[in-house]
């Protein structure tokens, strides 16, 4: 019955998402509508219109948001992930081994990486765009959280791409109510918090365990013939100076990153990939991030827990926030290697769903591509009748929908802070008294 | 009648203030001795020229350096409060010395995890200057104006940049904005020249500014106010290093919060304060301005900036609707730029570091936190073939080396002219 529950959310999220028109019945069928959604953490912000939300419960209203997003589409961060498919073909050049297709690829590896250079890791027009619409949507949905002199506490990460989203979304806001009071905020201080690194866990990320089972499960995702014939006149001569795993892998990442940027409608390297192809890249990515960065039983299923601090300071901050008479939001711009693990930590829509097997993750509907792509945001939107009232209630919007939290509740979608407050506060606490 | 007579007070009083030598004014206004940690002042001209007959400003053209930061490391902070604490615990504090170990822990308190980052009051400062530049230049802040605004890699040039937007946005929320921060405008926004660097400070130039700063080094008053013992204070306290950590943070206390609650600069006499400034001024002109003693070449670092400003101000004239480039950046990259633009008397070619307050070189007056360049450009209409401009420094219109009829405008063929040869001939000698 859970697993049903689970995977109606699922469809539903993918349905809202509007990344199809039809349910996506599994991963595959939702790479068929369209490849680039198997760029996991590459893929861009599903900006299209959204599910109707549910009204606000009777006597209440929305009073403060509390966010915490990733910053939006990006370039590649480093030109590492270019260089080996384009060194591979270059090498392969050099021996007269490249196909027409072949050369066709070195020359297309060359623009993206001509666009590229000096923008590694740079936020793109899209990625500043997704930020103004997200943050436009935001106060249309929730105008009495923005009315007014409305405070906006908006705080970035120090990298250059987070400050660029913050200020993207910040614009839209003033810009349709020059009378919000917004402080910005980009800081070593607040590292501790919005982008914590625990090297504990860190280190427990990898173990023979988790590297025995993921070898295992890519080993029969890893290999493309088809692509080596289209590339190279002789595969096997190619195969000598050539890693087909690596090139298979590093080309089609550069082809999907694509969707990013300008070079989104110029790049025709998704092409050379079949369905297939793109499902077997899709499957490796998720497993990897599964075990990375989610509840996996692989390495001891505590890797959510680095985003204790955060989800701490989540609730410590909307606790101070309801003793005051004030409205306004709080605005955290980060990192996908952070919303990913909160999201698992709080089981929105399931995600807390652990297992050893990489194999169940796409049937589970444990797909991290719903949770982070590009500029992906967790909202939770606080409702009270007055001041005084003492019943605060809470709803979660994942990437702008509705979302579940693995906590009963009376009044769904909306959830009961204080219910809320005690059953994460406990998840932390105990973690933290177990932690050694 | 009334009018004329504020309009003759004013003017006699603003003759007063340049004729003011820059002693007095330190003196008149302590901040001033901070010289690149100054807090932006804001303008002091408040009236603006009226733009000349029958033309309209359409684009403006801008170098800011970032707002008040926090100074860039911890160690700016703790190696005074190190050195006062150990005497501390030794006995060997006064009272004052005691009272500044308690005001370096408040403070340090405040920087502590934001070393190089914008303070509140940085964030302020380019709001303010958005602000100013919009209300008094609205023709080029409409519906259709585009404005592209680009930061140098820095966090602190990146946030001062958002906050100049926001305001932007929340004056002109049709202006089209584009903002970046990317490498690949460093080479305009963070020019690095390897060569003109190790010219700085070479031996001779080295040994000559030592020799200068030798007399500013006489700090034996305020050790003996802070520390009880002269014998501790000859064999374990550095006194120069110490009193340069002081005075760093006394000229940056301005930028912070807690300057509501606590001050250095009554550790400091008025001449210290000023031998303190002379030092650092000098130090700003032998590596930023065109000092003679390395070469006079120092300022040429900003020549892809200046290029960069000329070739944008070309393309966009072509343009029929309004538009605003702003560039964020460091203070060394604006001394240097105002330098080579010759603004004022900042042109001045000396290697008689003596003569800097007497010609009347001082680097506080470029270069505040915030501190900013505008370029404003002026027409009839799109097919206007004599564009003039005016140049603001920190928003008071400033005298460029060039001749016109019409100051403080000047024609944009003689900028161009003047300017790309003075590139060449440096570029190409």
């Amino acid at each position: 019955m859970r697993n049903h529950r689970f995977l109606l959310v699922i469809l539903l999220t993918v349905c809202g998402a509007c990344w199809s028109v039809n349910v996506a019945q599994s991963a595959f069928e939702m790479i068929q509508r369209d490849r680039n959604l198997s760029a996991s953490n590459y893929c861009i912000y599903p900006d299209s219109a959204l599910a109707p939300l549910t009204p606000a419960p009777e006597g209440k209203h929305p009073f403060y948001i509390s966010h915490y997003g990733r910053h939006g589409s990006r370039y590649l961060s480093s030109r590492k992930g270019y260089d080996i498919p384009y060194n591979y073909l270059k090498r392969a050049d050099s021996l007269g081994l490249l196909t027409p297709t072949g050369q066709f690829v070195l020359t297309e590896m060359r623009h993206i990486i001509e666009d590229s250079e000096g923008r590694w890791g740079d936020l793109s027009g899209l990625g500043k765009r997704q930020h103004r619409q997200i943050a436009c949507r935001m106060m249309e949905r929730f105008p009495e959280v923005f009315k007014g002199h409305a405070f906006i506490d908006a705080k970035s990460t120090v990298v250059n791409r987070c400050v660029l989203s913050m200020g993207s979304a910040v614009q839209q806001l003033v810009a349709l109510n020059p009378d919000l009071d917004v402080t910005m905020k980009a800081s070593q201080q607040d590292m501790w918090y919005m982008n914590h690194q625990d090297t504990m866990l860190r280190n427990r990320m990898t173990t023979p365990e988790t590297t025995k089972a993921y070898d295992a499960f890519c080993e029969p995702l890893i290999s493309n013939h088809r692509l080596m014939e289209l590339l190279f006149v002789n595969p096997d001569s190619a195969r000598k100076v050539v890693s087909e795993n690596w090139l298979n892998y590093y080309l089609l990442k550069a082809g999907l990153i694509q969707q990013n940027t300008r070079m989104g409608e110029r790049s025709q390297l998704v092409d050379l990939f079949s369905y297939e192809d793109c499902h077997c890249f899709w499957l490796r990515e998720n497993a990897w991030w599964y075990f990375n960065y989610g509840p996996s039983l692989l390495n001891g299923g505590e890797q959510p827990f680095t985003q204790r601090y955060l989800l701490r300071k989540i609730i410590n901050e909307a606790d101070s926030l309801m003793r005051k008479d004030l409205h306004g939001a709080s605005l955290r711009f980060g990192h996908e290697t952070v919303i990913l693990p909160l999201i698992c930590l709080l089981g929105i829509n399931g995600f807390d769903f652990q297992t050893e097997n990489l194999a169940d993750l796409e049937n589970h509907g444990w797909w991290a591509c719903l949770v982070f792509p590009m500029a992906s945001n967790v909202q939770f939107v606080f409702y009270r009748e007055n001041l005084a009232d003492k019943d605060i209630v809470f709803k979660v919007l994942l990437n702008e929908q509705e979302a579940t939290l693995p906590i009963p509740t009376d009044i769904a979608p909306y959830y009961h802070w204080r219910d809320f407050r005690e059953y994460y506060l406990k998840k932390i606490d105990d973690y933290e008294a177990s932690r050694h | 009648m009334i009018k004329i007579l504020l309009s003759m007070v004013l003017a006699v009083f603003a003759v007063g203030l340049e004729a003011q030598t820059i002693r007095e004014e330190i003196r008149n206004n302590i901040r001033c001795s901070a010289s690149n940690y100054m807090a932006y002042p804001g303008p002091t001209q408040l009236k603006l020229a009226s733009a000349p007959v029958g033309k309209q400003p359409f684009y403006i053209s801008h170098f800011g350096c970032y707002g008040s930061c926090y100074h860039n490391g911890r160690q700016d902070y703790e190696k005074p409060y190190r050195t006062l604490a150990k005497a501390d615990s030794l006995g060997m504090l006064t009272t004052l010395g005691k009272d500044v170990l308690r005001r370096l822990a408040l403070i340090h308190q405040e920087a502590d995890g934001k070393y190089g980052e914008l303070t509140p009051l940085g964030a302020q400062q380019q709001q303010q200057i958005m602000k100013r530049m919009v209300e008094r230049f609205p023709e080029v802040f409409t519906d259709n104006s585009a404005v592209d605004a680009r930061s140098s890699m820095q966090l602190r040039c990146n946030l001062s940049m958002e906050n100049a937007m926001m305001q932007l946005s929340r004056m002109c929320p049709h202006v089209k904005i584009h903002h970046n921060s990317t490498r690949r405008d460093t080479y305009f926004l963070d020019q690095q020249d390897r060569r003109l660097q190790k010219m700085k400070m070479d031996s001779v130039t080295t040994a000559r500014y030592n020799a200068f700063a030798q007399h500013c080094e006489n700090n034996s008053r305020l050790m003996q106010s802070l520390f009880n013992d002269t014998a501790y204070i000859r064999r374990h306290v550095n006194s120069k290093e110490l009193n340069s950590q002081l005075f760093k943070i006394a000229s940056n206390l301005q930028s912070m919060e807690v300057s509501r609650q606590v001050t250095f600069y009554d550790l400091l006499t008025n001449d210290e304060i000023y031998c303190n400034w002379e030092k650092e001024n000098a130090w700003w002109y032998v590596n930023y301005a065109f000092c003679k003693l390395n070469g006079g070449e120092q300022p040429f670092s900003q020549r892809n900036l200046l290029r960069k400003i000329i070739e944008d101000a070309d393309s966009l004239m072509l343009l029929d609707k309004p538009d605003v480039q702003l560039r964020f950046g460091d203070e060394t990259a604006i001394l240097s730029l105002v330098c080579l633009l010759e603004i004022n008397n900042f042109g001045l070619a000396t290697d008689d570091l003596e003569s800097l307050d007497r010609k009347g070189w001082a680097a506080y007056k470029a270069f505040p936190m915030s501190a900013n360049l505008q370029f404003v450009f002026y027409r009839e209409n799109p097919d206007d073939k004599d564009v003039l401009f005016k140049v603001l420094l920190n928003e008071n219109e400033v005298r460029l080396p060039l001749k016109s009829n019409d100051l403080p405008y000047y024609h944009w063929t003689d900028f161009r002219n003047y300017y790309l040869k003075k590139l060449e001939e440096y570029e190409e000698p």
